[in-house]
């Protein structure tokens, strides 16, 4: 007479768990490699000086710091240029020390 | 009744055997065998994704340089991917840092006089681009050919525990290559990295009206004044991706400087410098030394000629991740630049006399900054 560990019902559930964790780990690990084939969605800013006021636009190629552009008061000048990345729940928080 | 009985016995006598075969096969290693199949799977997923980052780098730099109306382009950038600098021997220790600094002289200058051959209607500014690019196409390209090497000879050799190290450092290797195919996009686009905040702290502090002037190959300087004393600021030329030569040409400009009988009474260097994981991105941070990453003729320049004049160095970093420093500045460095400077004009007047003349080194990647 043949005995089982456990009973039917039981192995159905562990065999169900079984799949369900292997089929969320192969979902896991294609969302993980499709992240990575994703563009970075970040933004990047121009700050433009004009007399005494700055202004922040979009960047556009050929931007740099330092340079000369036609604004409304005249000529500006870029003073700073930076990125805003978005935020992710991946995002490390700096350590309280 | 008696059916149902016998197909339990079956059943029962099959999985007693299945456990013996088992337990049998792992005696004779099969379970290691399968293990390095499901890592060997792994890594070639993983590879396939590498694959796929190279060639996108490739297609994109290919892109720009036929954008920029580069000749025989794919020739060009299959010879870069080639490129190699085979370093000088070590077992002989001495002028080994002049014949790095040759060796790695002859690859700039090869660099540059490829690129200004094929793209010779483009400006300086976007060649340095392209070629910065071509760079990351080949740094990737070399990733793919590397992990790919390792992967098939593990595979020869029925080595385990190579294909084991392999698949534990998978994830570090694709972060890495991830930070470069990031990095690419920024580096055509032309604007300032993480790095680029040596050389934005050099131009703050020299002003934007600053007049530079060329000391050495693609290094510039500027002289400025803080609270009376005579700064003289040192940076890459820019905008183009550029880091110079700043260590040779602080050397050169303390030479002169002291044939002029006016020794510099201190020596700052400004850099970004790798944070420790839980450090706050942008945090400044003062010490001693000099503050470059370059892998040695620059670095023994600065120590040698502050060593020989008996002048104190110094060196203000910029703490920010690996993936932060080669990618667009975020706002958080941008801003510690300013503090940056603060941070570098409390050295100068808490450590020099009025009067005296302080030389202040922007290092890092200046593009995006004059």
């Amino acid at each position: 007479m043949a005995t089982s560990l456990f009973p039917e019902w039981m192995q159905s559930i562990l065999l169900l768990i079984f799949i369900g964790l292997a089929i969320a780990l192969a979902l896991q690990q294609t969302k993980e490699l499709k992240r990575l084939q994703m563009p970075t969605k970040k933004k990047v800013y121009t700050v433009v000086r004009c007399g005494e006021k700055e202004t922040r636009r979009e960047y556009k190629e050929g931007d740099y710091v330092g340079k000369k552009v036609e604004c409304q008061e005249g000529e500006g000048l870029i003073t700073k240029i930076y990125a805003i990345y978005p935020k992710t729940e991946k995002n490390e928080k700096p350590m309280k020390t | 009744m008696v059916a149902a009985s016998n197909l339990a016995d079956w059943i029962s006598a099959i999985s007693q055997l299945l456990f013996l075969l088992i337990f049998v096969l792992l005696f004779l290693g099969v379970n290691q065998r399968f293990q390095v199949y499901v890592w060997s799977r792994d890594i070639k997923a993983k590879l396939t994704l590498i694959d796929s980052m190279a060639v996108e780098a490739r297609k994109k730099t290919l892109d720009f340089m036929n954008k920029n109306k580069a000749r025989d382009a794919k020739k060009l950038l299959d010879r870069i991917t080639d490129f190699f600098v085979i370093s000088p021997v070590q077992l002989e220790p001495t002028d080994i840092i002049r014949r790095l600094q040759h060796l790695l002289d002859v690859r700039r200058r090869r660099f540059k006089e490829e690129f200004e051959k094929a793209m010779p209607e483009a400006d300086e500014y976007t060649r340095s681009r392209a070629e910065t690019a071509s760079e990351i196409a080949a740094a990737l390209t070399f990733i793919y050919k590397y992990v790919r090497h390792l992967l098939i000879m593990g595979e020869k050799t029925k080595n385990w525990i190579l294909i084991m190290q392999l698949q534990l450092i998978m994830p570090q290797i694709i972060k890495i290559a991830d930070m470069y195919r990031k990095a690419l996009d920024d580096f055509i686009m032309g604007t300032p990295i993480g790095d680029s905040a040596g050389p934005m702290v050099a131009v703050r502090l020299a002003g934007f009206d600053a007049e530079w002037k060329e000391i050495d190959e693609d290094t510039v300087y500027a002289v400025s004044e803080v609270e009376n004393r005579k700064v003289y600021v040192i940076k890459a030329k820019g905008p183009g991706s550029n880091v110079g030569k700043p260590g040779v040409a602080t050397a050169k400009l303390i030479e002169e400087l002291v044939k002029n009988g006016e020794k510099p009474s201190l020596i700052i260097t400004v850099d970004a410098a790798l944070k420790l994981e839980g450090e706050e991105t942008g945090s400044i941070a003062d010490g001693v030394g000099a503050a470059i990453g370059d892998p040695g003729p620059e670095k023994i320049s600065f120590e040698r000629i502050a060593a020989h004049y008996n002048i104190p160095l110094r060196a203000v970093i910029v703490k920010m991740g690996m993936e932060e420093a080669i990618q667009a500045i975020k706002k958080e460095i941008a801003d510690a630049v300013d503090k940056a400077v603060d941070r570098v004009k409390e050295i100068i007047t808490g450590e020099t006399k009025e009067g005296d003349s302080v030389v202040v080194i922007g290092v890092g990647n200046t593009i995006g900054v004059m």
